[in-house]
Parts: structure tokens; sequence; C-alpha cells
């Protein structure tokens, strides 16, 4: 019984032939070992290693003292009582939102204005280098600016427009409206990465499907909508899974524009995790904190792809007939 | 034929090592047999500050020379040599690099912190107890002279864990060219930080002129102050009467009236009389420094350090550096007003302490060289160049700091100086104290809904705090 459930278990009904597939399959890794093991060693040693000393030291109470006193689920339990942990997940569920909107959304008029109705190939590749060159700045120094540019005084920037135009008081923008500001300022770098992934995709459409498309009367919202929504569906699942991951963990312009605050008005988890480890040194609650994260994070994922059905993306190059 | 060449290569790449071999042996037998005469010690150092404050560790690199100087009198054949490096931003990061470093064994052996990190680091194991050192070596002879509260600041239980470096004193700047416009008169304008010292001149004084002050459009602000987290708040809650550690219970104080006063305060300024920006915690050092030096605010909570800041940056859009004489013309500077009428004005200092780590493997020699550093003419040097107070009665009496009109007239502020505990959680308490006074400022809050904010964050996150009314 239990051979024949083992027969059945494999794709192949004959042992020998199944002998077989097993011993292609274990000589073919053995020859991509040369390939992907440089990137195994890298993905183990920078991403698997951390999880697992980060889900071990979320049972210590490591402090300043970097020692490991193993405190059970101490962290946890006061996790659950921590209001301030409350306001941080709601303020990421915010931020996350808002930012992927403008990332996705934002990106993808980008990559429209400067490929489809942009006719000449370098005037779009000038708008879009524009575009990079926050990604290209340094965080502070693209942190700074945006400091200066918010300043509450009526030097800063917006101050000093606002002020000249409609004889405006100076406003503190980013005490009043935090968030907005965060999201705004992450929405303007992410949205660059998205007009690139876009910009690649919507070239790669053959020609040929927008002079039928316009032979047949389409207007320019008709073959965005038919033409290249349709196309781009993979790399906008891509970007969707990839900024929601990469937003979930990311804080380093919030932590330099508004410090989570005022009043943790802008404190998001990943930042409060930062905030727990390295400001007061509670290095085991924080990375109980980021465990949360990390749950949170693999959840998102699987859900998204389920939705976006990356199976079928992955079984895209099969060609099926249907009758 | 290619087994061939594989045996040539192998002989000829065996034949080249061995050749090498033998090479090298007439060229060692050919020098003189000459034993090492000095070993050298490489100390690592490294100190935190503004640029002016680099003389923290260049002093060391000139106290190596005079150590080495006395190390060869004395026939010891240890020569020491200085890896300097000086940190200006990132306090933090400064000290969590130190901490990772040291627990791989590594990590500079010499350091400046603010005493308020000697609990952090002494309970950690990141540096050594001094005592023995201070009171039974022979180098103990240079640092014999310090002030005594500034050995009390480098006590942790009460064992010493650093030298003191340096000190100074939380200051309120005003700005003389305003007052004069107010219709002071000279008279008025240099008798201010007398009045304020005798308790003459309160914090709702200081209030009501800057308001005049703005009301007339003399000033764009009235009052500014730092715009982050740092001990200027824990100075006010002092001010308030307040009391932030209990020597006895070795716990932290969260001392509700005095802190309720605090955040009184902060609001009054920001959202009552309107003389602090609402905004003030989300400005930028460098705008606050320029709005400070371009005579656009009244008064300016800064400390003793900025006086050589403003001489050393260029901070005034046309003037750029300013010059002492600008300066001694358009600004003044006093102990912090006492906030009731014939109460004491106070200061805060935060000296700053050489620390020694305890991986270092020379610690005789470490503190050989921190003691030789700490004698009057380097300390001296570093606190007129960097606007800072000499550790020692006999540091304030050399020269070139006699001479400093400036530190002389701010000398007398440490009588009247406090300092923040030395207690590992205190960081928190001063963290969350911010906020709320953010909180304030911003009109988020109203002070009672601030302090029981407060009073919950504390709560949450300090186990070593008692409660007093």
């Amino acid at each position: 019984m239990e051979q024949y459930v083992q027969e059945k278990s494999l794709p192949v009904a004959y042992p020998k032939e199944a002998a077989e597939t097993h011993v292609k399959r274990k000589s073919s890794f053995i020859a991509a070992l040369p390939f992907i093991g440089p990137f195994l060693v890298l993905i183990i040693l920078f991403y698997l290693i951390p999880v697992v000393l980060t889900v071990i030291m979320s049972f210590t109470g490591m402090d300043f003292t970097l020692e490991w006193k193993f405190v059970g689920l101490k962290n946890y339990i006061k996790l659950c009582q921590d209001k301030s942990a409350g306001i941080a997940a709601l303020n990421t569920l915010k931020y996350v939102a808002s930012t992927l909107l403008i990332n996705v959304g934002f990106g993808f008029l980008l990559a429209i204005t400067t490929t489809y109705f942009t006719k000449k190939q370098n005037t779009g590749l000038l708008f879009q280098t524009i575009w990079m060159l926050p990604r290209m700045t340094p965080a502070v120094i693209y942190a700074l600016l945006w400091l200066w540019f918010l300043d509450p005084t009526e030097y800063g920037m917006l101050n000093a427009f606002f002020g000249k135009l409609f004889n405006a008081p100076p406003r503190d923008w980013i005490l009043t409206s935090p968030m907005p500001v965060v999201i705004i300022a992450n929405g303007l770098i992410g949205a660059s990465l998205g007009m690139v992934v876009f910009s690649a995709a919507i070239k790669s459409i053959p020609e040929s499907y927008f002079h039928a498309a316009s032979v047949d009367g389409a207007t320019d919202w008709d073959i965005i909508r038919y033409v290249i929504i349709p196309f781009l569906k993979w790399p906008i699942m891509f970007m969707t899974i990839w900024q929601t991951l990469s937003l979930l963990t990311s804080y380093e312009y919030i932590l330099l524009i508004t410090d989570g605050g005022p009043l943790n008005k802008s404190e998001v988890w990943a930042l409060y995790s930062y905030h727990k480890a390295f400001g007061s040194y509670e290095f085991g609650y924080g990375a109980a904190i980021s465990v949360v994260l990390v749950i949170i994070a693999v959840i998102i994922a699987l859900v998204m792809l389920k939705v976006f059905g990356y199976d079928a993306m992955m079984n895209r190059g099969k060609t099926k007939v249907q009758g | 034929m290619k087994k061939t060449l594989k045996t040539l290569v192998v002989i000829l790449l065996a034949l080249g090592l061995v050749l090498s071999g033998c090479g090298g042996r007439p060229e060692e037998s050919a020098e003189p047999a000459t034993a090492p005469v000095t070993e050298t010690v490489v100390f690592e150092v490294e100190s935190y500050g503004s640029p002016a404050d680099a003389t923290r560790v260049t002093n060391l690199e000139e106290a190596a020379q005079e150590l080495n100087e006395i190390l060869q009198e004395k026939g010891d054949n240890r020569r020491v040599e200085v890896k300097a490096n000086h940190v200006s931003s990132g306090y933090d990061e400064y000290n969590q690099k130190f901490m990772l470093a040291h627990k791989t064994g590594a990590g500079a052996d010499i350091r400046t912190i603010s005493h308020s990190d000697i609990a952090m680091m002494a309970e950690g194991g990141y540096i050594l107890e001094l005592d023995d050192y201070i009171n039974d070596s022979e180098w103990g002879k240079y640092v014999k002279d310090i002030y005594p509260n500034l050995w009390d600041a480098a006590k942790w239980k009460s064992k010493i864990y650093g030298i003191p470096q340096d000190t100074e004193a939380r200051t309120v700047y005003f700005r003389k060219d305003i007052l004069r416009k107010l219709g002071w008169s000279e008279e008025d304008i240099s008798e201010l930080p007398e009045k304020i010292e005798k308790g003459q001149f309160t914090l709702d004084d200081m209030t009501s002129i800057a308001k005049e002050a703005v009301d007339k459009g003399f000033a764009k602000a009235g009052i500014y102050h730092r715009p982050n987290n740092g001990a200027f708040f824990p100075a006010m809650v002092y001010n308030f009467g307040g009391k932030l550690f209990n020597q006895e219970t070795n716990k932290l104080v969260f001392d509700r009236k005095a802190i309720k006063d605090t955040l009184d305060y902060f609001y009054k300024l920001a959202q009552v009389d309107k003389v602090l920006p609402t905004g003030m915690t989300s400005m930028e050092w460098r705008q606050i420094h320029q709005n400070w030096v371009e005579g656009h605010v009244l008064f300016w909570y800064g400390g003793t350090w900025h006086w050589a800041e403003y001489q050393e940056v260029e901070y005034h859009g046309e003037l750029g550096k300013l010059t002492e004489d600008y300066m001694f013309e358009n600004m003044g500077y006093a102990l912090i007003p006492a906030a009731s009428k014939g109460g004491k004005p106070v200061t805060l200092s935060q000296p700053y302490v050489y620390v020694i780590n305890s991986n270092t493997e020379h610690p005789d020699l470490a503190f050989a060289l921190v003691a030789i550093s700490s004698q009057p003419k380097y300390n001296a040097k570093h606190a007129v160049g960097s606007g800072h107070l000499v550790i020692s009665p006999l540091a304030a009496e050399e020269p070139l700091y006699k001479e400093n009109t400036f530190l002389s007239d701010v000398q007398y502020m440490l009588d009247y100086t406090k300092l923040q505990p030395n207690h590992h959680e205190f960081g928190k308490f001063t963290s969350a104290l911010f906020k709320a006074i953010q909180s304030v400022e911003i009109g988020e809050y109203d002070p009672e809904k601030a302090l029981n904010w407060l009073e919950e964050q504390v709560k949450n996150d300090i186990d070593e705090i008692e409660f007093i009314d």
C-alpha cells in the first residue's frame, strides 16, 4: 500500500521511468549548481540567516548589553498590549495603500506619457531621466531637500511660493500633514521605477497592434484600455507585489523627514521596529515587531500571487489550443 | 604532450618557490642584526561633536608626542601612535557602531561620549572602570585637579568610568540690536544677565518682551529652541522645580507637577503668546542658526558652544562666518531665567568624558594618554576653540582661556548648573518628553492631555521609574 501511494505521488506511473527522471533532475541540479550556487549562498547569508536570527532574537530581552537573555513570549505579549503598535499598524495600512497608488498608478501614467504620447524617443527619455533623478539622489540629500522645501518659516520654498502668490501665512506642512508628506515623498521616488518597467513593457508591444487599432478607429483611450493595459498585466502584477513588500519594510525617508512624528502620526511598523531596536536599544522587542512584519509580508505576497494568477503567468509560454 | 607540459609547469613552479625561499636568506643576513627597539601601540580614538570640537581628538594626537617623550625617558620601549576620527553627525549611530564593534572585540580604544551615556556603557561592560588608574597610577596626577562635580558626572554606581573632557552651559542668547529697537538703553542691555542671575527677570518677562518684539515687527520670532530631543528640555523641568532621579533608589522620577508646568510653558509660548513657531520641532538646524545670526529672532535657547560655532560655520547669508566683534555688538548671553520672581536661574551641563574601551590591549597607556591630554594647556586650547568650559581651576587660569572674554563671562554659570541623571533608561524619558512638548507646541494636545499621554508612554517604556506629584 505504501509503495502504491509513493508511486501514485510520482508524476510518472512507471517506477523505472520515475527513477530515470529523478536521476536526470539530480544531474541537472548539479549542473546548475555552479550558476545558482553563489546566489544561493548570498540568499542564505543575507536573507535566511538574518530572518532566523531575528526570530530567535524576538524571544530574548536583548538590550544595550547585546546579550541573548531568553524571555519566552514576553515581547509578543507586550506587543499585543502596546497602543503605539496599534497606531503604527494603522499608519502602515494608510501609507502602503496610498503610496502604492502613486507608485503604480502615477508610474503607469508617466510611462504612457513618455512612451506612448511622446513620439520622439529622445524627448521621452529626457523626461524619464528627470523623473529618475530623485532615485539617483542619496536618501539623506533627498530628505533634506524636502525639509528645506517644506520649512515651516516663510523661507521654506513652498511657503515662499504661497506667500508670494496668495499672500498666505507660512504653514507647518510636516507637522500638520505628516502622512501626506511622507506618502508624496516616497511616491515620487517609487513612481520612477514603475515608469521604467511599464515603459519597457509598452515598447515591447508589437507596433502592428497599434496600427491595427488605429485603422479600426480606436481612440487613444481605447488603445490604452484595450491594447496597452492587457499587455501590461504581468508588469503591473510584478510592480504591485514588489512595491507592496518594499513599502511594508521601507522607513528611511520617513525617518529622515518626520521621524515618525509628530506623536507617532507617521510612525509605520518598520520604523517602529527601528525606533525600538536602535532608539531605545530594545533589540529583542524590535525583533518581535519585525517578525510580525515578515509574517504579514509573506501572507500578503501569497495572497497577491493567488489573486493575480501567478501560476498562469509561469505557464504563459505553453500554447493552449482551444477547441 | 599535454602530460609533459603539465609536468614541466609543476617542476618550474616548484623550482621557483625553492629559489625564492633561498633568495630571501642572504638579504636577511646582510642586514645588521638589530633587535626591535620600540613597540608601537596604535590607539584608535574617536570623538563626537561639531567640527569645532575636533580638538577632542587632535589634543590626543599632540598628547601622544608628550607621552612618547616621557616613555623614552622612563626607558619604556613602547611608543604610542594615534589614529583619530572625529564624527559630526548622528550621535546614536556613533555609539551603536562602537557597541557592535565592541562585541567583536574591536572598537575605538579611546572615545568621547556624553556623560549621560556612562550608565549604559558601564552596565554593558563596554568601558573600563578607572578608579585604580586615577588613584594609584603615576598618571593620576594629571587629572587630580578636575572639578569635583565633573567627576560626579563621570560616575556610575559610585565608580568612575570616564575622565571629564569639557563641559558647557546652556544659555539664553538675546539680540542686542532688537532690544535697542525696543527702546532698551545700553545699560539696560548690559544689566540683563545680572537681573536674570538675581531672579529679577523671569521666563514670563522674557515671553512678554519676545511678544512685544514680534508685535512691533522687530523680530519674526520671539523665541527659538532646539528642534529635536536634547538636554535643554530636562533643564526646563529642573527650572520648574522638578526632580528627575532618585539617588537612593537609583530610579528615574516622573515629577508630574514640574512636567505639567514645563508643558504649560511651551504651550503658552507657541499657542497663546505665539512667540515661538508652532513648527519649531520640524525646523532644520541650519535654518534656525541662519535666522538667529541674521537677527530675525530675539531669544535663542542655545549653548556656549554656539559662540564658537558661529565664528566657524557660515550661517549668515551675507557675512558668512561671524566675527567676535559683530557678536559682542549684537548678541548677549545669560542663564536660563528662573520660572518665578526671586527664583534661581538654571543651566544644564552635559560634560563630555573620555572613556576607555574595555577591550583595549594597553589600558595603562590609554589612560596615560587621556590623562596627559587633560592638562590645562590642551584643555584650554579645546575650550577656546570650541566654546566649551574648562575642566579644572588650573585650566581656567591658562592665559589663553583667561583672555577669552566670552568664556570668562560664562564661567560663573557652572555655579548654577545641573546634570542629567546617569541612568540607562533616561534616553527613553527625554525622547517621550520631547514628543509631549512637541504635541503642545503644535496644538495637538493641551498640557493636561499631553501629561497623561507622556505618563502612559513612560509607564509602557521604562521599568525603573517612580511617580511623584
